[in-house]
């Protein structure tokens, strides 16, 4: 593959794939970071990319997981960090008990529920849309919805206590 | 879970208008929406303004983005990255660099003390499977791996790392003259015995022997095979790496018609290949997670 290839696909899937990292990880530099591993994958898998019928659906795809990745890097990392007596504990922020904070919890729960709840609360994606994204039932999406809300909201009952 | 329990949005419930997110709209910009598709999202944008006003938020970060970001430098990066990673750096590099090969001519001291002490080959294949073998069972190979002071034999299943210390042990049934050639990932060939443009070694009929010299695993990724010969005449090197680079190239293609290396009765040969990748990290579930982006991706 040619670097003039790659130059048109950072124009017209660049600020599609930016934007989404940088909603997911809540930081512009790991979210410029993220977008070059996409495009890492995009060029390793470039013939596959160039069969898909929805580009921007895979890329969304590939760059939530990469994302989710880095969200769980930077937990084991702060643990880390906090084993060794190197890292003060930030008081935790207090969150609406109505609203889930959906990146502050994605860390701590499964994949299959993280990725549901990224399409979900920070795209706004409807059930619908999610099952076709992914490829399963649209009853599965809702079961993950639930599950994730429901763990969600006891991660925040026990950090109230 | 009862459809009670299910998490409904408001916009998702009873007769609301369907909810476009931005993937969608993303896809219409784009031009990847079916033709029925873009008629009904064109339909409510003709009556949706919010929803046209985020359309128009898309095109112009769209804009935004080309304008500013240097995307000749990330492409440039990218394909830096992407070739580093499918074809890493090769033995042929680790022993071109005079100062490497020092490294590795240590390392091969140190190794020799070592492989002195190594356990003999087993004497049943069976139950100790070499790596790789090749039909017929004539000339046996197998890896010795040395990491961590820990020593074991090398299976077709298992991971090797940048550092890891190999030697090649085999069982040859009849004798003649020993060539080992390896090509990497880069499809950089590597002579590896006969060393240094000196004759061939010629070796007996016999088990348990070993390949001279032990060698350190540099960061290569992917697979690189090794293939050990045991030819009854001397032959050119030119001609053994050519037929080298044939079968791994047949092999790779997932060519079902692999054939042997060398035609004929001139030589009996055995291959191992070794699979590098870069070392895990600790905690096995991020490589759990990067398999599943794998999955999707693939």
């Amino acid at each position: 593959m040619k670097q003039a290839e790659v130059e048109e696909l950072f124009r017209r899937y660049g600020s599609l794939v930016m934007r989404r990292a940088r909603a997911i990880v809540k930081d512009d530099e790991e979210a410029r970071d993220v977008m070059q591993d996409v495009f890492v994958r995009v060029v390793k898998n470039i013939d596959q990319f160039r069969r898909e019928a929805s580009p921007s659906s895979w890329l969304y795809r590939i760059t939530t997981n990469l994302c989710l990745n880095r969200i769980r890097d930077r937990k084991r990392q702060r643990e880390k960090l906090e084993a060794q007596g190197t890292h003060k504990q930030l008081p935790e922020v207090e969150s609406p008990s109505d609203r889930i904070d959906v990146t502050r919890t994605l860390h701590q729960l499964p994949s299959e529920l993280a990725e549901v709840a990224i399409y979900y609360h920070v795209d706004g994606m409807s059930q619908q849309e999610i099952s076709e994204l992914l490829g399963i039932a649209r009853r599965t999406v809702s079961y993950r919805l639930s599950s994730f809300e429901k763990k969600a909201r006891e991660l925040f009952a026990k950090g109230a206590s | 879970m009862a459809d009670h329990d299910e998490p409904q949005r408001a916009d998702e419930q009873e007769q609301a208008p369907e909810r476009i997110g931005d993937l969608m709209l993303d896809r219409y910009r784009l031009g990847e929406l079916s033709s029925d598709e873009t008629a009904r999202l064109e339909a409510r944008l003709e009556k949706d303004d919010v929803l046209k006003s985020r359309l128009s938020r898309l095109e112009k970060e769209s804009e935004q983005f080309q304008e500013l970001q240097n995307t000749r430098a990330l492409a440039a990066v990218v394909m830096e990255r992407t070739e580093r990673q499918r074809h890493g750096y090769g033995f042929g590099l680790l022993l071109q660099a005079p100062f490497l090969t020092a490294v590795v001519a240590a390392a091969a001291v140190l190794v020799a003390i070592w492989v002195s002490h190594l356990e003999p080959p087993p004497t049943d294949p069976v139950a100790q499977p070499y790596g790789y073998r090749i039909k017929g069972d004539k000339l046996t190979m197998s890896v010795q791996v040395k990491r961590n002071g820990r020593q074991w034999r090398y299976e077709a299943d298992q991971w090797l790392y940048e550092g890891d210390l190999l030697r090649f042990a085999f069982n040859a049934k009849v004798a003649g003259f020993l060539y080992v050639i390896t090509m990497d990932s880069a499809d950089q060939l590597t002579v590896f015995e006969p060393a240094d443009g000196a004759a061939a070694r010629r070796v007996e009929a016999a088990d348990k022997q070993l390949v001279k010299g032990a060698y350190e695993l540099d960061a290569t990724l992917g697979e690189e095979v090794v293939v050990l010969f045991v030819c009854k005449t001397q032959q050119g090197l030119a001609a053994l790496k050519a037929s080298v680079r044939r079968w791994e190239n047949a092999r790779r293609l997932d060519n079902a018609e692999v054939r042997p290396v060398v035609e004929g009765e001139r030589c009996q040969e055995a291959h191992v290949v070794l699979r590098k990748r870069t070392k895990p990290p600790k905690d096995a579930g991020i490589v759990a997670a990067d398999m599943a982006a794998d999955a999707v991706a693939d």
